[in-house]
């Protein structure tokens, strides 16, 4: 007990003597309870001058803004407290370090890239190859980040329980009938929002980050490159595969609508695991090759189209909706020994 | 009578490669110096597919009646050019990247009329769509319009904590 | 590995790309004894007023391009607006301001804008003595132009047009069937044919 529980803590350097997990917790707690507090606060404190102006401790003056702004920053500071606390638990030590002592490298590594202006109408790969990878050179980033679905269902969660709570109150005091239907509204869509809320820290705690580090980039087809996927989470998977994906995007307006229609052309799996469990200790590493198919489509964009290259992690899991996550990659056309950036014009009138 | 356009590729070559020059000859015939009021000669890609049309001109060159000294743009010309690293030429489902050279002749009282010889750049093997199999349940995607499901796992399979890597 | 990409075997273009069904591309095939000059005549004769109504994909913005070049013809100084769903809407105060007696404004996408932009846009036209056509889905309370639906049998005569000479056969079940799914969107059944029309060059080849 005494051992989880302390109430005095060494200091070593950068390390702690404490658990990792239950700093975060409490810090989590922290900021949430700020945040609780300047969401009912400034609920309150404005709705009582919309319902009682001729109060004179909340008239609309510079006590009162005051009052509001201080409140107000409650809720930013706690919000955001939450955010970054989330983002800590999924990033570990060794890769802050790996960061920093890579740094330095980054511009002889881009030095030796192709420029993007020769290769037009390929996406450029800068946000592909500034981050380094710990066991590979690069790591890629993910499409779609999970923190900002995450970001907005904790704002939205706080910000309208608060007034839900609010509202709530002022139907208890209130007989009429039209505050209790706007509190059980309110209600309703608190009720979900926690839900929600709760869904999307499980899944960004619980599933845990996927890590996608290759070997080069860009990509040529024909050529074989390593990669190495690690996932890790409190998970019961069901089956955990990865794949090369290639997937053509295409954006169309037609009359007034704008719909966009993808297809894959290309998916190979790469590595699969069934029915197993991924331990919070131990997550699931695997490291192998893949080959890009000879002559495939390079990567591609224009206005309205777009071929797109990614390697895919698919996860069943038990009890869950299955987990897609998706790694952009860039891939170039096989470079020509006499290729040449620039274009030479040459006319001339013949008689 | 109308004017007649001719278009021709040099050797009558239509596959290239990036980087490659590409190069050849046009003439316009007209029954008058004044019908023809420009010429332009380019080389360019499109898109053809689901999408909306993108179009990008590597090499464009006009001819107007006033760079000429007898003010007459018909007869031949040539034109030549150093084809560029990408996009190449693709054959997909959803998306056609397509390379042609297009020659444009305008003419009197707002007519104009085209020639357009297509080339072939790179070579890419064309496209399949993929048939990804259902799963059983719906799916979370922290990547919205990514493939579908992942096939169906296979069963019996004894749960293991995993700790290799390979 | 399996490998997804085959040898390509020819140049070909699927009848049903955006290039030969967008707006403009296909021409508006107006009903029975009905043809543009007539149309003009009706929009004349409310002022150059009109809007366009019918559900999605039954050919509003393909009647807004072909009525275009007719109104030109007409005399008319024709200025065209297209307003997508997700997409910033142009800057209405410079339009607005150039309007004259002459000036015939074309808006695709009546109904993206506000009520305000909407109400601003009829009182500019109307103290310009400016002309208006819009396309809508849902009534806007301009004179009535022209209401677009399309029918399985006008469907299977614009398909078989786009089909005209392609090595490749759709039968007309797999028309009726796309019809079933999608009608009275024209739009979204060409989108089903051009998958279709796909699996069948993979067939084929």
């Amino acid at each position: 007990m005494n051992r989880y529980f302390r109430i005095w803590q060494k200091k070593r350097g950068a390390r702690r003597t404490g658990s990792n997990l239950l700093g975060n917790l409490g810090e989590g707690f922290f900021f949430a309870l700020l945040a609780l507090i300047g969401v009912v606060s400034s609920s309150s404190l404005v709705a009582k001058q919309l319902t009682d102006p001729g109060s004179a401790a909340y008239a609309p003056e510079f006590g009162f803004w005051v009052m509001f702004l201080v409140l107000m920053s409650f809720t930013l500071l706690g919000g955001a407290g939450i955010i970054r606390t989330l983002l800590q638990v999924g990033t570990s030590v060794e890769r802050r370090a790996a960061l920093a002592k890579r740094a330095a490298n980054l511009k002889l590594l881009a030095a030796t890239q192709p420029e993007p202006k020769n290769y037009p109408a390929i996406p450029r790969d800068d946000d592909l190859t500034n981050s380094p990878g710990i066991r590979l050179a690069f790591r890629l980033p993910t499409a779609h980040s999970p923190v900002w679905q995450l970001s907005a269902a904790t704002a939205f969660c706080l910000l309208w329980n608060g007034m839900a709570a609010f509202v709530i109150v002022v139907a208890i005091r209130n007989d009429a009938w039209l505050p209790t239907i706007l509190a059980m509204a309110f209600l309703a869509v608190g009720v979900w929002s926690v839900r929600h809320f709760l869904e999307q820290m499980l899944l960004h705690n619980g599933i845990g980050p996927t890590i996608v580090e290759i070997s080069e980039h860009p990509l040529y087809p024909g050529k074989e490159y390593r990669f190495f996927v690690s996932q890790s989470g409190r998970l019961n998977l069901r089956s955990w595969e990865v794949f090369l994906v290639c997937e053509e995007e295409a954006t169309y307006h037609q009359g007034t609508d704008v719909r966009t229609a993808t297809c894959v052309v290309c998916e190979q799996s790469l590595f699969r695991r069934d029915d197993f469990q991924i331990d919070p200790l131990l997550p699931l590493e695997c490291e192998s090759t893949f080959c890009v198919p000879k002559q495939a489509i390079h990567s591609f964009c224009s206005p309205h189209n777009r071929v797109l290259w990614k390697l895919v992690v698919r996860a069943e899991v038990e009890a869950w909706p299955m987990l897609i996550r998706a790694f952009p990659l860039v891939v170039y056309p096989t470079p020509r020994p006499q290729a040449v950036v620039e274009p030479a014009l040459v006319a001339s009138q013949v008689n | 009578m109308e004017p007649n356009l001719s278009l021709a590729l040099h050797n009558g070559q239509r596959d290239y490669q990036p980087g490659e020059s590409l190069g050849g000859s046009y003439q316009v015939e007209a029954a008058s110096a004044d019908d023809v009021t420009a010429i332009e000669i380019s080389v360019l890609w499109y898109t053809e597919g689901k999408g909306d049309e993108d179009l990008s001109v590597h090499f464009f060159q006009r001819r107007v009646p006033s760079e000429s000294p007898e003010r007459d743009l018909r007869g031949g010309y040539s034109f030549e050019t150093t084809l560029p690293n990408s996009p190449l030429s693709y054959s997909g489902v959803s998306l056609r990247i397509r390379w042609s050279v297009r020659l444009r002749v305008f003419l009197q009282r707002g007519r104009e009329m085209s020639l357009q010889v297509p080339i072939q750049l790179g070579q890419t093997h064309s496209a399949r769509r993929v048939e990804i199999p259902r799963s059983v349940g719906p799916s979370s995607s922290d990547a919205p319009g990514s493939a579908g499901s992942a096939g169906a796992a296979t069963e019996g399979t004894r749960r293991t904590p995993v700790t290799d890597s390979f | 590995m399996p490998d997804d990409f085959s040898p390509e075997s020819e140049s070909y273009s699927n009848p049903f790309s955006t290039r030969f069904v967008r707006p403009g591309a296909l021409p508006f095939q107006l009903p029975g004894t009905l043809t543009f000059p007539l149309l003009i005549e009706q929009l004349a004769r409310q002022n150059w007023n009109g809007q366009i109504v019918g559900p999605h994909g039954t050919g509003k913005s393909t009647l807004v391009q072909s009525l275009i070049p007719v109104l030109r013809d007409a005399g008319r100084d024709v200025v065209t607006i297209v307003r997508h769903a997700v997409e910033k809407e142009p800057v209405l105060t410079p339009i607005l301001s150039e309007l004259n007696a002459r000036r015939q404004l074309v808006i695709d996408g009546f109904e993206q804008y506000s009520c305000w932009d909407r109400w601003r846009i009829r009182r500019a036209c109307r103290r310009a003595g400016a002309g208006l056509i819009v396309s809508t889905h849902r009534d806007m309370g301009l004179p009535m132009l022209f209401e677009t639906r399309i029918d399985i049998a006008l469907a299977k005569s614009i398909i078989r047009q786009l089909l005209a000479g392609q090595p490749i056969w759709i039968p007309d079940c797999d028309i009726e069937s796309a019809w079933a799914r999608h009608g009275p969107n024209l739009r979204e059944t060409l989108f089903e044919l051009y998958d279709r029309m796909e699996r069948l060059r993979t067939t084929r080849d």
